[in-house]
């Protein structure tokens, strides 16, 4: 959505205002919330939210007015500080409440009602609040208290092992992504919640848990359990297939010339005719496509096919120069640029 | 029994495969009518892939596509006859939301593109979910998620910097966007119950995800880097990453931030002298002599299991954890008091677990209350109940094709 007024005046969640406390582990909820046109304020310690000290930095400037993660996932809220550790800021806290509709917060269970802070507390004076919690693993519970950095619930929600190449350590993608996961669904919650209030005037606490949004990543992988009684394990550049007799793999990932390129053979009635103009092209680049030619895509049966028979109707395919991406490449990519979703924004840095 | 969210919020969901399906879940799943229109001549892709009941395909025997299909009701619509046409125009006009995910333009050739369905319904809203967005020069190039998860970026930045890269297990972007679609049509919800407008919403699946790496981006716009992998290393933490445990293929993973976690590390390990080298003092030494820490840290994990690893840190305050497999999930006790699986009865499948949902609303929790449909299943309750058609009506369109 592109933000000028026009569009401002006219965004989907212009009349509600969100306070937001969260730090890394929440920041995407808020932001999408903003992003969608709420006044969302976030309110950060006197000294500044920690989330201010992860870089990377602007020119590499190690300054907490130069975070580039806390830009890309604090834009379109506004700040204010707040003491929280004494009375008069939790005062002014309980007060933001009344003529709040949301607040999102990401400490450690607990400290909100340490704080006097909690739900059933800020309830009393705004029954409509929708208050989101987002923790590692959820307010309540065994693990309720774990510590939870990211690679932590990569881990616990069974991302990490099947990650990586077979044999080395699992691991875990390398920007951290739990948090992101977890507060996308707190907005879900919140949304969901919403809905409700507009229609009796309730609100509710929506408690997050970001091992199980985690878990949300992992396809089939709980499935081939529940079914089968079968772990899939990680597969490096394939994608794993398990079965009693045991286990196969299809290339998801292929060499080329300058780096890599993705693609799946997966023949299906939707993806046959882009497979065979596939197959025309190598064979107008010269390419010996005889054994491609001779497969029968209507009839390929995957519960039966081998890794042998995928990886030689692949092998001819990754000939010609393509890459994984790279991150400059977008910046002048036409698509990108057409739909306005980066935006330059100016910032008196 | 508490009531549901979203009671009253009727789904037209032409969706399938894996983005519009998960998406609608999320409604069906807080009390939404959703519809899950099929075809038994061209079926869901993820009826057609394992993990089957009992290693034997078969159309209903799939727990992929179940998963993802909680609460719905199934109709089957063959779409290239009129009165197929006809039935998903009715449906269209008892729903508040169209969904679907086809390449951009299928709709427009049965004529239910979103300018023709506001004819039929003015204030609908219209979801539409794409690899690259319905228009510009890639907005009709076919994909899924294990190709669009290189196209985003994720395949380079996972794996080890000395090796190739090693993409995320599961078309990992396909569980990106469906968040985006879900909080978008919400969004659209509200607006429309204050408005009377409803919209057409054009969900970018690549653009979804470049929001789970936007300080990456800005690095690389501002600062001209592109970040490439790093293993398991995090630049502020050391020891940071899996560490081989007891049994086969049986990992913990350890992040240690603070001097303090540090300390209470060593004092778990039972201060060997080691853990006192001056080489290992501050955060900035552990990291510069990192590979040699992750090996002696490794020396230690490897006579306990990650459960013990698990266990005794946290309860000193270092972060840890069990690289959990899809087995470990299931006797989780976190999960268990979250009440993560839930067990529903398939027509076909019998009794089997379906992913719970990750957050819990304290006054209308979701609820998984219906296993996913068999093909076709409710075609009857939908048609008459819903579209309140009669049972002649229905019998001719059986005899004409049209539920096929």
């Amino acid at each position: 959505m592109s933000m000028d007024a026009d569009d401002l005046r006219e965004a989907p969640l212009k009349p509600y205002r969100v306070l937001d406390l969260t730090q890394e582990n929440g920041f995407l909820c808020g932001k999408i919330l903003a992003d969608l046109g709420a006044d969302v304020v976030k309110i950060e310690p006197p000294q500044g939210d920690p989330g201010r000290s992860i870089g990377p930095f602007y020119r590499d400037e190690v300054n907490p007015e130069r975070s580039l993660y806390w830009f890309s996932f604090n834009l379109n809220k506004r700040s204010i500080t707040l003491d929280m550790e004494i009375e008069d800021g939790r005062e002014i806290l309980k007060r933001l409440v009344e003529r709040a509709d949301f607040l999102i917060e990401s400490f450690p269970p607990g400290h909100m009602d340490e704080l006097g802070l909690g739900y059933e507390d800020l309830k009393e004076s705004n029954p409509g609040l929708i208050m989101i919690s987002i923790t590692p693993f959820g307010q309540s519970g065994p693990y309720s208290h774990f510590k939870g950095p990211d690679i932590v619930n990569m881990a616990m929600g069974g991302q990490m092992h099947l990650c990586g190449n077979e044999d080395t350590p699992p691991v875990r993608i390398s920007h951290p992504q739990s948090y992101l996961h977890a507060a996308m669904e707190g907005a879900v919650g919140g949304l969901i919640a919403l809905y409700y209030r507009e229609s009796n005037g309730v609100g509710q606490h929506v408690d997050v848990s970001a091992q199980q949004s985690v878990i949300w990543t992992l396809m089939d992988a709980t499935a081939y359990w529940d079914l089968n009684k079968l772990n899939l394990h990680r597969s490096g550049q394939y994608y794993p297939r398990a079965t009693s007799s045991g286990e196969t793999r299809f290339r998801i990932l292929w060499p080329c010339k300058d780096g890599f390129v993705s693609f799946f053979l997966m023949a299906d009635p939707s993806t046959i005719p882009g497979i065979l103009q596939m197959v025309d092209w190598m064979e107008e680049e010269g390419i010996d496509v005889s054994y491609l030619k001779s497969v029968d895509w209507n009839a390929l049966n995957y519960d039966t096919l081998t890794e042998e028979e995928y990886e030689r109707m692949g092998v001819p395919l990754p000939k010609r120069s393509m890459s994984v991406w790279e991150s400059p490449s977008w910046s002048s990519s036409p698509v990108i640029r057409k739909r306005s979703s980066m935006k330059e924004q100016s910032k008196g840095v | 029994m508490p009531e549901k969210a979203l009671e009253g919020v009727k789904v037209a969901d032409f969706t399938w495969v894996g983005v519009g399906p998960v998406t609608t879940k999320y409604l069906a799943d807080h009390g939404a009518t959703v519809v899950r229109v099929e075809s038994t001549t061209r079926t869901d892709i993820l009826r057609r892939l394992p993990p089957y009941k009992g290693e034997e395909p078969g159309v209903d025997r799939s727990g992929f596509f179940a998963n993802f299909n909680t609460n719905k009701w199934g109709l089957t619509l063959n779409m290239s006859t009129p009165k197929g046409i006809q039935v998903a125009e009715r449906l269209i006009a008892w729903a508040d939301i169209v969904a679907e995910n086809f390449s951009p333009g299928a709709m427009g050739k049965w004529g239910l593109d979103y300018e023709s369905v506001k004819k039929i319904k003015p204030d609908v809203i219209y979801y539409s979910a794409s690899s690259q967005g319905q228009g510009g020069p890639h907005g009709r190039m076919r994909g899924f998620g294990d190709t669009l998860v290189s196209l985003t970026g994720f395949t380079h930045i996972t794996g080890w910097p000395d090796g190739a890269p090693t993409p995320p297990h599961g078309a990992y972007t396909d569980f990106i966007a469906p968040r985006f679609g879900a909080v978008s049509i919400l969004a659209a919800l509200d607006y429309r119950r204050r408005t009377g407008k409803g919209q057409h919403l054009d969900l970018s699946q690549l653009e979804t995800a470049l929001q789970f790496i936007g300080p990456l981006i800005l690095d690389c716009s501002v600062n001209g880097r592109i970040f490439d992998r790093v293993g398991n290393s995090d630049p502020y933490a050391a020891p940071h990453g899996a560490y081989p445990c007891q049994g086969e293929d049986r990992w913990c993973v350890i992040a240690v931030y603070t001097d303090e976690e540090w300390n209470a590390l060593c004092k778990v390990m039972g201060n060997p002298p080691w853990s006192r080298d001056d080489k290992f003092s501050t955060l900035s030494m552990r990291k510069e002599n990192q590979e040699e820490l992750d090996k002696l840290i490794g020396e230690w994990t490897k006579d306990y299991t990650p459960e013990q690893v698990m266990q005794t840190l946290q309860k000193e305050g270092v972060a840890a954890g069990v690289v959990q497999r899809p087995s470990d999930l299931f006797s989780d006790p976190q999960l268990a008091h979250r009440r993560h699986f839930v067990v529903l009865n398939h027509r076909e499948i019998g009794p089997h677990a379906y992913d719970g949902i990750p957050f819990h609303l304290s006054e209308t929790p979701g609820e998984l209350a219906r296993a996913a449909p068999c093909i076709g299943q409710d075609k009857e309750y939908v048609l008459k109940e819903i579209l309140g058609m009669s049972d002649e009506e229905v019998a001719e369109l059986v005899v004409t094709g049209a539920l096929e």
